[in-house]
């Protein structure tokens, strides 16, 4: 591959969020630096000619145009600074979307897929710890452009430099020292490469080693109440004192690191400084310098010295980076590998969608069995079907296939005759309306919610949540369906039970009016009142949808046409209430009585 | 310095004492990093001061006329003894490095440990405790954890003035009217910073929320248990849109700051073009008239510049100070924050079964309008299974959480084996209880951790451990597991981890329970995500679980309150009915109507609608 081939392409996609901020960058940095260089060449003009005794206008003359040169340059430093930070928000807001949306496109297995999902967090982490990755990488292309600066402007005085030197001929000694200074700057340069090579090798290491403090962070953060009955915290506190302790560690160790690597290249450093005084002195005793060079030219070699090694450091870092922004690239490379279809979705009025799972199987990445095994089953237009099995049968999973959450590992999945991969996915998904187990609301308006969009219905809103049961807290809202869920989007936000969120939830699933409505233990945090009153308006609820409803609570079946019962990913009885009732062996007796014979 | 001003009159917190108390807390955790950073700042001042003296004396000297060999020495003196300065700090500032983030990780465990498991739970709900422990929070995490740079801004601090003492004695021969002059505009140039960033302090609330909305849609977007939701509603468009306007809506903000900023710098540029118009004037003057040689000339300007700098370092500091010390001032807060349980020494625990006494309690959330426990007594003798019933918002969990000793009571109290909870130590008397809450929140430990964590220490762990997941019915599935009872919950965290599903976690956290085996048992819908046969289960074995404990059992699914040896149910924070099931359904009340509305799908005679 070729070198800087991969900064070369984040560059292009970075610089493209925002095109006018790199230019500006450069003149930002042109007023930035110039000023040193200004003010080093003028201290030198005026302490030259005090030394040579000039008259007071002409010194005056020198103080006024350091002054003022001084000013401008400062305030043209500041508005370019000011424009620089502006754009560089755009920039960076730009480039959070982008990074956003490519998160929100992923499929939802690519979401779910923990290796994406530590993808994900490598790129924020490289972000955070060294700010590796595209900060990095703006980073070191401004300190190239403060270099070429710097470099310009030095080269500039070292040409006067040696113009003088010509003037009079190297002397012997003047030439030794002329090639030690030569032979410091490239050794000094070399080593600073080395040095940054290695530390950058040393940070990535570091990277990898704090790993364990993100996941204090991912996942030993408890509940208040577990903790406090079950003293979590002692468990705790060990990983947290363990990971203080490594990080204790690390830390020092680099800060060795620092210190050993930077050592050569600081003693180089030094020796340049002795032997660039030395030249000039000699140069000064012998009459070829005016007095003033004792400032200029010790102060633009050093500056020289460090635009050439900053240079070189920025390149090395930049090379060092294209490990953490090939980890940035890949993750907008991740291609979903869901067939999209482009065959429309018919808006039928009748809801005539018929939906069959021809023997389909299904394997979570990375699992051994199938979850779902040879699963073959006909949904009935304006039907309600009840799904019913032991925790982990796959009733979930069957849900997750049939809203296209996964495709089939075997199998197919067919509507209306066609394959559901053949139909634009965003339209399928639209014929859905499904209340998850696990359900999440937003930290948004009520409204919002319902709706799922910024403006919503309100009619419609309030007649749904009335429906639902909602109506005596709806209430109680202080701002009806303006009010905020949860607090923290909003200070004033409310917070709702788990009952109640359950029945907003359902709001949320009826507003979209779709054909299809999966309901997934939509009453399990519902008190026996709240249940009866869904139960009861079930049908007034789902209409003319067809309706799939999954329950722990087997009384759910007496309301449903047809009852499928999964056992270990299959369907192994498939009836109304009454049939499967009189298979005694069957799982469904067994599930009923377990649950019935307690209420009798 | 100013003392931060609290509205609603709590303690008050001077700003000099906060950052004594910073100073102190770090002494204690690291008393050599604390020496490092002190130490430093003699070499910062002077190993500037070499290199002054090094171009003064030079530039004398070639105008005296010195020979090459003289100035070599002078060179080479002068930029060895640098080095070794240099060196020196350098060695430091290492030791200091060192340490970086180390008093950080601390910190942020201490607070992540006090609002998890120090204060009282009842505190951690509490809006004011919330809002200083979120700005504490924020300000620990965002890399620049006050409590730790306090250190590197007191040693800048100490420098500049060290500084300045040290440069404006060696300029006593010089017009003290120039002091005049540099610290006037010293003084204007903070001014002139402070209108920009009191602009800025007084409108920040204005998009502060916008910037709070912004971080929780990237949280959101990333969090992949709300992914389902967001792909099935089609609400990312949306979700995006909302975005780009809060973005474009805090940049606004940001654009109108900063425009101040370019003026605030045209006008601190333009005090110091005459500050240092005054300072040439001054030392050409002196220098053609008194007689002050070129490299002296050179020598002043270059310590009035960095005396100037430092007293603008100076007065810029105190603000960061300031500011670190208010930041610094939360932690105190936290730390100071009252608890109404004993977490000293407590009176000794009673032998078990225990007996509840709840006496005319009374309580009321935060913010709420209305009592959500009004009056409650019941007494639950040694032993006994009562059940908790009452539709959503009763008030149930609310007194779960009263007995548990997670919230007091506003009015009334509750005495466990004849004891008052105050008397108690708070941390005794949770180990007296087995709870089941309703909601389950993971955390990345083992299995074997995550239901022994109560009592790590005890000699037969691991074989209780097992026995208890044995009897939740979890057992055989964490046997399948590669690492059997070793294995992490959530895969997110480990790569070898495990996720279960919520029935799989509602099994574990009963295991936790039985492991534990408090004296109260207490399960808060222990069965919602579980199956039939599962339910059944724990119905059937529930008699064994209590065995020698008291304990209270709150469901929805009236099927277990058959198990237990007395109901009672809550309406509207009030017990409305109490006795056996039989009893009850012969009152024919608000249980009764419940158990039958319930009961009524399980009928098989029944003709269902």
């Amino acid at each position: 591959m070729k070198k800087y081939s991969i900064t070369k392409k984040a560059f292009q996609m970075y610089h493209s969020y925002n095109p006018k901020y790199f230019p500006l960058m450069f003149v930002q940095i042109i007023f930035e630096n110039v000023s040193p260089y200004f003010n080093l060449w003028l201290s030198a003009e005026i302490v030259t000619a005090l030394y040579e005794g000039r008259d007071r206008g002409e010194l005056y003359t020198l103080v006024a145009v350091t002054l003022f040169g001084n000013l401008f340059i400062r305030v043209m430093g500041a508005a370019t600074n000011r424009s620089g930070a502006t754009q560089l928000e755009i920039l960076e807001n730009h480039q959070a979307a982008a990074f956003n949306h490519k998160t929100l496109s992923l499929d939802y297995d690519k979401i779910e897929d923990p290796e994406i999902r530590q993808h994900r967090r490598k790129v924020k982490e490289n972000a955070w710890i060294n700010s590796y990755g595209v900060i990095r990488m703006r980073m070191e292309v401004q300190r190239l452009m403060k270099c070429l600066v710097n470099l310009v402007l030095s080269m500039m005085l070292f040409a006067e430099m040696i113009s003088l030197i010509v003037t009079v001929g190297f002397q012997w000694l003047g030439l030794v020292l002329f090639i030690a200074i030569v032979v410091c700057i490239a050794l000094t340069v070399l080593s600073q490469s080395w040095s940054i090579r290695k530390i950058t090798l040393w940070n990535k290491n570091v990277a990898d080693q704090m790993l364990d403090e993100n996941r204090i962070d991912g996942g030993y953060r408890p509940d208040g109440m577990d903790n406090r009955i079950y003293c979590q915290q002692g468990i705790i506190s060990k990983l947290r004192e363990k990971i203080a302790r490594q990080h204790l560690k690390i830390f020092s160790k680099t800060a060795d690191m620092n210190f050993v690597y930077g050592l050569p290249m600081s003693l180089f450093s030094n020796f340049l400084e002795i032997c660039s005084f030395l030249i000039i002195c000699f140069y000064c005793t012998i009459g070829a310098f005016p007095v003033g060079s004792v400032i200029k030219y010790v102060g633009f070699l050093q500056g020289m010295i460090q635009g050439i090694a900053d240079f070189f450091a920025a390149l090395n870092s930049l090379k060092g980076n294209e490990i953490f922004l090939k980890v940035y690239l890949d993750y907008f490379d991740i291609r979903n590998d869901m067939y999209q279809g482009s065959l429309a979705v018919e808006k039928r009025s009748d809801k005539k969608y018929d939906i069959e799972f021809k023997n389909v199987s299904f394997r979570y990445a990375g699992a051994q069995d199938n979850a779902l095994k040879n699963i073959s089953i006909k949904l009935k237009v304006g039907e309600r079907l009840a799904v019913v099995g032991m925790n982990g049968s796959g009733k979930t999973t069957f849900i997750k296939l049939l809203c296209r959450l996964y495709d089939p590992t075997e199998g197919e999945i067919v509507m209306n005759d066609f394959n559901i991969r053949k139909y634009d996915y965003r339209q399928y998904l639209d014929i859905f309306s499904v209340v998850f187990q696990d359900f999440n609301l937003l930290a948004v308006p009520l409204g919002s919610n319902v709706a799922s969009a910024s403006v919503w219905d309100s009619v419609k809103a309030e007649m749904l949540l009335e429906k639902v049961g909602f109506g005596e807290r709806y209430a109680k809202m202080p701002k009806g369906l303006d009010t905020p869920l949860y607090k923290n989007f909003d200070q004033d936000g409310v917070n709702i039970s788990g009952g109640e969120a359950q029945k907003i939830a359902l709001a949320r699933a009826l507003y979209r009016d779709t054909p299809f409505i999966i309901l997934d233990e939509p009453t399990a945090a519902l008190d026996p009142i709240a249940e009866a009153e869904i139960y009861a308006k079930f049908n007034e609820i789902v209409g003319d949808k067809t309706a799939v409803y999954i329950s722990h609570r087997l009384s759910s079946c007496r309301f449903c046409d047809r009852i499928a019962v999964f056992d270990q990913g299959r369907i192994v009885q498939m009836g109304t209430h009454d049939e499967l009732l009189e298979d005694e062996t069957g799982k469904y007796h067994e599930l009923w009585y377990a649950q019935a014979q307690h209420y009798t | 310095m100013e003392s931060r001003k609290e509205k609603n009159g709590r303690k008050k917190y001077s700003n000099t004492g906060n950052i004594i108390w910073a100073v102190k807390k770090l002494w204690k955790l690291d008393r050599r990093w604390i020496l490092w950073v002190f130490a430093r700042i003699p070499l910062v001042v002077a190993i500037p001061l070499v290199r002054a003296y090094l171009t003064k004396v030079l530039i004398d000297s070639i105008g005296m006329g010195a020979v090459f060999g003289e100035l070599c020495v002078i060179v080479l003196l002068f930029t060895v003894a640098e080095m070794l300065l240099e060196k020196i700090n350098t060695l430091i500032q290492l030791r200091d490095f060192s340490r970086k983030y180390y008093p950080t990780t601390i910190v942020q465990d201490e607070l992540a440990e006090m609002t998890d498991y120090r204060t009282d739970y009842e505190n951690t709900e509490k809006q004011e405790y919330k809002k200083i422990q979120g700005y504490a929070w924020r300000d620990a995490r965002n890399g620049n954890c006050s409590l730790e740079f306090v250190m590197q801004d007191l040693q800048n601090m100490l420098a500049q003035v060290f500084g300045v003492i040290t440069y404006a004695s060696l300029l006593v021969a010089l017009n003290p009217a120039i002091f005049a002059v540099v610290v006037a505009v010293s003084i204007g140039s903070y001014y002139t910073t402070r209108w920009q960033t009191v602009y800025y302090e007084k409108n920040k609330h204005k998009w502060e929320k916008e910037s709070r909305k912004k971080s929780y849609l990237e949280e959101l977007s990333e969090d992949f248990t709300k992914a389902k939701d967001i792909k099935l509603y089609g609400l990312a468009p949306w979700l995006e849109k909302m975005m780009r306007d809060y973005q474009s809506y805090i940049l606004m903000w940001n654009k109108r700051c900063s425009l101040r900023g370019v003026w605030a710098s045209a006008l601190a540029g333009l005090m110091s073009l005459l500050q240092n118009a005054a300072v040439y004037i001054v030392l050409i003057e002196l220098l053609l008239t008194k007689g002050i040689t070129v490299g002296e000339f050179v020598f002043y300007f270059g310590l009035i510049e960095s005396i100037s700098g430092y007293l603008q370092g100076i007065v810029g500091s105190i603000a960061k100070l300031n500011d670190r010390a208010e930041k610094i001032a939360y932690y105190r807060e936290l730390n100071d924050y009252p608890d109404k349980f004993n977490r000293g020494k407590g009176c000794e625990l009673p032998a078990f079964p225990l007996k509840i006494e709840v006496k005319d309690v009374w309580y009321r959330y935060e913010g709420a309008k209305n009592d959500t426990l009004k009056g409650i007594s019941f007494v639950v003798e040694e032993g006994e299974k009562l059940a908790l019933v009452g539709v959503n918002g009763a008030g149930k969990t609310t007194l779960i959480k009263l007995i548990c000793g997670l919230y007091t009571p506003a009015k009334g109290e509750i005495l466990i084996g004849g004891r008052r909870i105050e008397e108690y130590n708070i941390e005794e008397y949770y180990s007296m209880f087995s709870v089941v809450f309703q909601e389950i929140r993971k955390i990345a430990f083992t299995m074997f951790e995550f239901v022994a964590s109560a009592d790590l220490q005890r000699p037969n762990a691991r074989e209780d451990a097992v026995s208890a997941m044995k009897a939740a019915g979890i057992y055989e599935k964490i046997k399948g597991l590669e690492h059997g009872m070793d294995t992490h919950l959530m895969k997110a965290v480990y790569d070898d981890g495990v996720d279960l599903s919520g029935g799989e976690m509602q099994k574990l956290v009963l295991a936790r329970a039985i492991y534990k085996n408090g004296g109260i048992l207490i399960l808060d819908e222990p069965t919602a995500a579980l199956d039939p046969i599962s339910e059944n289960r724990l119905y059937l074995q529930y008699n064994e679980l209590t065995q020698g404990k008291t304990s209270i059992y709150i469901s929805h699914r009236f099927a277990s309150t058959r198990f237990c040896d007395r109901i009672i149910l809550l309406e509207d924070g009030v017990i409305k009915e109490s006795g056996t099931h039989d009893e009850l359904m012969r009152l024919d009340g608000k249980y009764a109507y419940m158990f039958e509305v319930q009961s009524k799908y399980y009928q098989d005679n029944e003709k269902m609608g």
